[in-house]
C-alpha cells in the first residue's frame, strides 16, 4: 500500500468507527475523502443529535455573554486585527477556529483568513478567462469587496485585496506572485499568507470563485 | 401571581432570551443533520454544530429575521466545516461539494441521497461501498460477504472511493 493508500484507509476506518478522522494532508484524495464522508453519513441512524448534546449546547448558549460579538473566539486565539472595510468584517465572521482542536489552535499562529461567505450573496463576473491565465492577476471591485482573481496550482482562486493591517488596497505584482501593500513594506503571497516582514499580519480572506463559459465569477455581498 | 407570569411578546420588542431558546429548539436538529451529512461522525458533527451556533449567536440575537435563520446557520456551518477541513487536511472543500451544498439549502431536511455516488459504479465497487459505509461492516466481514480476500477488500474500497470521486467531479464539470 502506498502512503496515500494508508492515509485514505485511516480516514475510512475513523469514519466507520464514528471517530474524527486523523489530521493528515488530503493530497489527491480530497474528493475521495468527501465521498467517503457522504456515504458514511447516509448510513441508518446517526443523523439525530443526542438529547444530552442538545441540552448541553442550550446551556452554553444561555450562558453566553450578550454583548461581545467576538466572545466565541476569545481565549481560543488572539483577537484578529479589525481593520476598516467590509472585507474585514466578513472575515471576522467567516474566519476563526473550530473548537474541535482547541489545544492545537493554541499552538498555531492565527488560522487562515477564512473564506468570505456573504450572508446575502450574488455571483458577479469580474474577469475573462484570458485575464486569469497563469502568471496574471486580475483586480476587481464588486459588491463592496476589493479583490483579485488568478490561477494558482491550476485552480482559479480569489483573494481579498485589502491589507489586514490598516486596510490599504494591495497592489498586485504578478511576476513576483504577490500582493504588495502601498502603506508599509509588507506583502502577501497568493495563498493569502503574509510574507515574512516587519509586521505579523493575519492572512487575507479567500473569495469564492466559479467559472462560467467564458468568465470568472466571484461570490460577493448582494447590495440590491 | 401576575408578576411571575411570562411577559407577553411584543412585535418589535421581542424578549430575546426566550426568542433565542425557541429559535434554537427549532433549528438544532435540522442543522445537526446538515452538518452530520458533511462530517459523517458524531464528534465532529457535535463540535461543528456547537461552533456554528456559538458563532451565529450575536447575529441571531439581533438582526436576522425568522425566515433567514436556517440559511444563515447553514452558511455559518459551511464556513466552520471549511475551517476544519483546511486545518485537518490542508485543502479546501471541493467545489462540486459547495455547489451541491448551495442546491441543498433549498431542501435541507431531505435525507442524504447517495445514489448519485453509487450509480454508474461497477458492481463490486458499489458492493464494497455499501457493505463498508452503509452497513458498517468491518473489512473482514466485507471480504467474507463479497467472497474476496481481506487484502483485496482493503484495496477495493480505496479504488471504489477514488472512482466515485472522479465520477462526481466529471459529472459537475460536464
Amino acid at each position: 500500500m502506498s502512503k496515500a493508500d494508508r492515509r485514505l484507509t485511516r480516514f475510512v476506518n475513523a469514519l466507520i468507527a464514528n471517530r474524527r478522522p486523523p489530521r493528515s494532508p488530503a493530497g489527491d484524495d480530497s474528493a475521495a475523502m468527501q465521498v467517503a464522508t457522504r456515504l458514511r453519513a447516509a448510513h441508518p441512524g446517526g443523523s439525530t443529535p443526542s438529547p444530552a448534546f442538545v441540552d448541553n449546547l442550550a446551556r452554553q448558549l444561555r450562558e453566553a455573554p450578550a454583548h461581545d460579538p467576538d466572545w466565541t473566539e476569545a481565549g481560543i486565539r488572539r483577537r484578529r486585527f479589525l481593520v476598516g472595510g467590509l472585507a474585514a468584517v466578513a472575515a471576522s465572521v467567516a474566519g476563526g477556529v473550530a473548537l474541535d482542536r482547541v489545544a492545537e489552535a493554541l499552538n498555531e499562529p492565527a488560522s487562515g483568513g477564512g473564506t468570505i461567505q456573504p450572508y446575502i450573496s450574488t455571483w458577479v463576473a469580474v474577469a475573462t478567462l484570458a485575464e486569469v491565465t497563469p502568471g496574471k492577476i486580475k483586480q476587481f471591485a464588486a459588491g463592496g469587496i476589493q479583490g483579485v482573481v488568478f490561477t494558482l496550482d491550476g485552480k482559479i482562486r480569489g483573494l481579498s485585496a485589502v491589507c489586514t493591517h490598516q486596510g490599504c488596497t494591495l497592489i498586485p505584482q504578478a511576476a513576483q506572485k504577490r500582493l504588495v501593500c502601498p502603506c508599509h513594506p509588507m506583502s502577501f503571497n497568493l495563498t493569502g499568507a503574509a510574507n515574512p516582514g516587519d509586521y505579523r499580519l493575519n492572512p487575507l480572506p479567500a473569495i469564492e470563485t466559479r467559472v462560467t463559459l467564458d468568465s470568472v465569477e466571484v461570490r460577493v455581498p448582494n447590495w440590491t | 401571581m401576575a408578576e411571575s407570569s411570562p411577559p407577553l411578546r411584543v412585535v418589535g420588542a421581542p424578549d430575546r432570551q426566550s426568542d433565542w431558546e425557541s429559535v434554537y429548539q427549532e433549528h438544532v436538529a435540522p442543522l445537526y443533520r446538515y452538518v452530520y451529512s458533511r462530517t459523517g461522525n458524531t464528534p465532529d458533527a457535535e463540535d461543528v454544530t456547537s461552533t456554528t451556533f456559538l458563532r451565529a449567536l450575536p447575529r441571531l440575537r439581533s438582526d436576522v429575521s425568522a425566515g433567514e435563520i436556517g440559511a444563515y446557520l447553514r452558511t455559518t456551518a459551511r464556513s466552520v466545516l471549511a475551517d476544519v477541513w483546511r486545518q485537518r487536511h490542508g485543502t479546501v472543500l471541493m467545489e462540486f461539494d459547495e455547489q451541491r451544498d448551495a442546491a441543498a439549502t433549498a431542501e435541507p431536511e431531505r435525507d442524504v441521497d447517495v445514489s448519485p455516488i453509487l450509480d454508474g459504479l461497477p458492481e463490486n465497487y458499489r458492493s464494497v461501498l455499501e457493505f463498508r459505509f452503509l452497513r458498517g461492516y468491518s473489512i473482514r466481514e466485507t471480504a467474507a460477504a463479497m467472497g474476496v480476500s481481506v487484502a483485496n477488500a482493503k484495496v477495493l474500497q480505496l479504488r471504489a472511493l477514488r472512482r466515485a470521486a472522479a465520477t462526481g467531479v466529471r459529472h459537475v464539470e460536464g
